[in-house]
């Protein structure tokens, strides 16, 4: 197999599954559990009872407002521990979700079900602590890798979510465009470029080449993908097809580069790659 | 204290609590609930 052949056959990328726990069945239990209060606010129309329509109206939407919380705590957790570097999630909306629980569990108990102040309290508590021991605590640290690279974590996360659009933009840009050749081709950038990104996430000291790197090359690589694919809407031209061919080609060797680069650790190499490849893509009026 | 077990523990407290109080406020407005001053009468 020659290497344009190896260059066309991709591996499907696959985003880890722990991130599309959004779709799980983790946390839908609090959808189930205040079921009951629907009969009772049912009921309690029925019975014209005002006072508890309220409490089981109000009681019942604070259950589904915490169970959609805790889905949403759940998903950027699985989110937190998918990434190798990454910041806690910005809101604690598991603890949110555990408080909210505890609140409607107190007030159903003393206004609804008539418990003394005391009981309701203990129902608050011992829901708000099963809450805690099923679902666990936000987590609140940022995760970095070790290593003396000087970048925080925050800074690491802001380049790897900036490259991951740029990526996801030339996906997006590449449905547009009815050519299964080029389609091919575009995929098979988009795979070595998430796989350059991992090679980032794991040893962050790459950042300074990869920053350079990603700025021009995938930078370039969307906005060419991008101008084609509207181009290519309004006419057809074989001139167009042709330089879009050629640098979809000098883009593809460049990714492969870059990713043998970063895992050979070769600075001054990649410098010189970069700055040749840089005024080869200038002339071709990439950039 | 293993993951499971606590898992476990949570799950029963969170069953217990939540679905104990909302049934008795079903109860409580339910026609079938007893009078608790009829059978001091």
């Amino acid at each position: 197999m020659n290497n344009s052949e190896q260059l066309r056959k991709p591996k499907p990328y696959q985003k880890k599954t722990a991130s599309g726990l959004i779709y799980g069945s983790r946390g839908l239990l609090l959808y189930i559990l205040p079921l009951a209060l629907i009969p009772a606010s049912i009921l309690s129309f029925v019975y014209a009872d005002f006072l508890r329509i309220i409490i089981n109206i109000t009681g019942c939407a604070g259950f589904l407002l915490a169970a959609s919380l805790l889905r949403k705590g759940l998903a950027a957790e699985a989110e937190y521990q998918d990434k190798k570097i990454t910041q806690a999630p910005k809101w604690p909306l598991k603890t949110l979700a555990a408080l909210l629980i505890a609140l409607s569990t107190t007030g159903i108990a003393l206004l609804g079900a008539g418990h003394s102040l005391l009981i309701s309290i203990v129902f608050g508590l011992g829901a708000l602590a099963g809450m805690f021991l099923l679902y666990g605590f936000d987590p609140r640290q940022e995760k970095m890798v070790t290593g003396s690279h000087g970048y925080s974590a925050e800074e690491i996360s802001q380049t790897i979510a900036e490259a991951e659009a740029k990526i996801s933009g030339i996906e997006h840009a590449n449905k547009q465009i009815n050519n299964r050749q080029f389609n091919q081709r575009i995929q098979t950038i988009c795979t070595h470029a998430r796989e350059i990104v991992g090679l980032l996430e794991e040893d962050p000291g790459d950042i300074r080449r990869a920053r350079k790197f990603l700025n021009i090359y995938l930078d370039g690589a969307f906005k060419v993908t991008e101008g084609y694919a509207d181009m290519h809407r309004k006419h057809q031209s074989e001139q167009l097809t042709e330089n879009f061919d050629h640098v979809l080609q000098t883009i593809e060797s460049v990714f492969i580069e870059q990713k043998q680069k970063l895992l050979e650790d070769d600075v001054l190499d990649l410098d010189v790659q970069i700055e040749v490849l840089a005024a080869q893509l200038k002339h071709e009026g990439v950039i | 204290m293993p993951k499971l077990l606590k898992s476990a523990i949570g799950l029963i407290l969170l069953l217990t609590t939540v679905s104990l109080v909302t049934c008795q406020s079903l109860i409580e407005v339910s026609p079938f609930r007893t009078d608790p001053t009829a059978e001091t009468k």
